[in-house]
């Protein structure tokens, strides 16, 4: 396995998204290669970044504005 | 509107399947229909705001895709309510990125992360010291996030923000196994470059 192979690999790996026989092989590369190895660790702070992002809400007057522009396009709520 | 004042309580609505509640609003039952806004305005604001990077325009969208839900509800049918917004606030967000003029910061990647961009992010510089790393962080990461080409954004987007799976990714976006693959490996070694060097 050279190095492009492991490429795409280690975006299944940090996904949890590849077989046993296919993490021994990873892991076995990886041990053995300093560049994938920096690439995986780069690539699993980037992913940790991204999923530690917070989620944002609208302003409260969200709502309000939806139903407002629902029942405008359709004052009777229904007969749809 | 705070969510108890709105009239006839959400104790029924609550406890019923989101699937539940799409077969009462093609009834043509509102109070079914706000449960359904207010489990996803958070996700579908998010959504946008990850997507066009400004609150008011995200607030637009968002509002704007619970809209198109309600006149397209006769058309649901037979798949998970998620997927079915999630692709209506994914097809708004990349039509109004198409039409805006903004997209030509976003489709240009530039050399360096603090190339200028119109952004509504924190920014660190106005934070106190104590703050300053965490807002940081945050602003660097939405930065770099908002300079991926829009069809790249979606996809680590519905991966990240919303934990989908591939397979997830590809009944929201309408793509391809592969396509959705090579989008997100791409994107995210983007973003690993860009992201090298900050602390998590």
């Amino acid at each position: 396995m050279d190095c492009q192979q492991v490429r795409d690999w280690l975006h299944t790996y940090v996904d949890a998204r590849v077989d046993a026989a296919q993490e021994r092989e990873i892991e076995r590369h990886i041990r053995a290669c300093s560049f994938c190895r920096k690439r995986l660790v780069e690539l699993g702070r980037a992913v940790n970044l991204l999923d530690d992002q917070r989620l944002i809400g609208p302003g409260p007057d969200f709502l309000r504005r939806v139903l407002q522009s629902v029942l405008r396009t359709d004052p009777a709520g229904a007969q749809d | 509107m705070t969510r108890g004042t709105f009239p006839g309580g959400r104790t029924a609505e609550a406890a019923a399947s989101d699937e539940e509640l799409v077969r009462r609003c093609q009834d043509g039952e509102v109070a079914a229909f706000t449960e359904l806004v207010l489990r996803y305005q958070d996700r579908i604001f998010n959504l946008a705001y990850r997507m066009v990077c400004r609150r008011e325009e995200a607030e637009d969208i968002a509002q704007e895709t619970f809209l198109h839900a309600w006149r397209a509800k006769a058309s649901f049918r037979g798949e998970r309510f998620s997927s079915w917004i999630y692709r209506i606030a994914s097809n708004l967000c990349l039509d109004h990125l198409r039409r805006s003029k903004v997209k030509v910061f976003s489709l240009n990647l530039p050399a360096e992360p603090d190339g200028e961009m119109p952004r509504d992010v924190v920014d660190p510089r106005a934070a106190p010291d104590e703050a300053v790393t965490k807002a940081e962080l945050a602003g660097d990461v939405q930065q770099a996030i908002q300079a991926l080409p829009p069809k790249y954004r979606l996809v680590v987007v519905l991966r990240h923000f919303y934990d989908l799976s591939y397979e997830e990714i590809c009944q929201v976006s309408n793509l391809p196994l592969g396509t959705v693959k090579t989008r997100l490996f791409r994107a995210r070694d983007i973003l690993r470059k860009r992201l090298r060097g900050l602390v998590s």
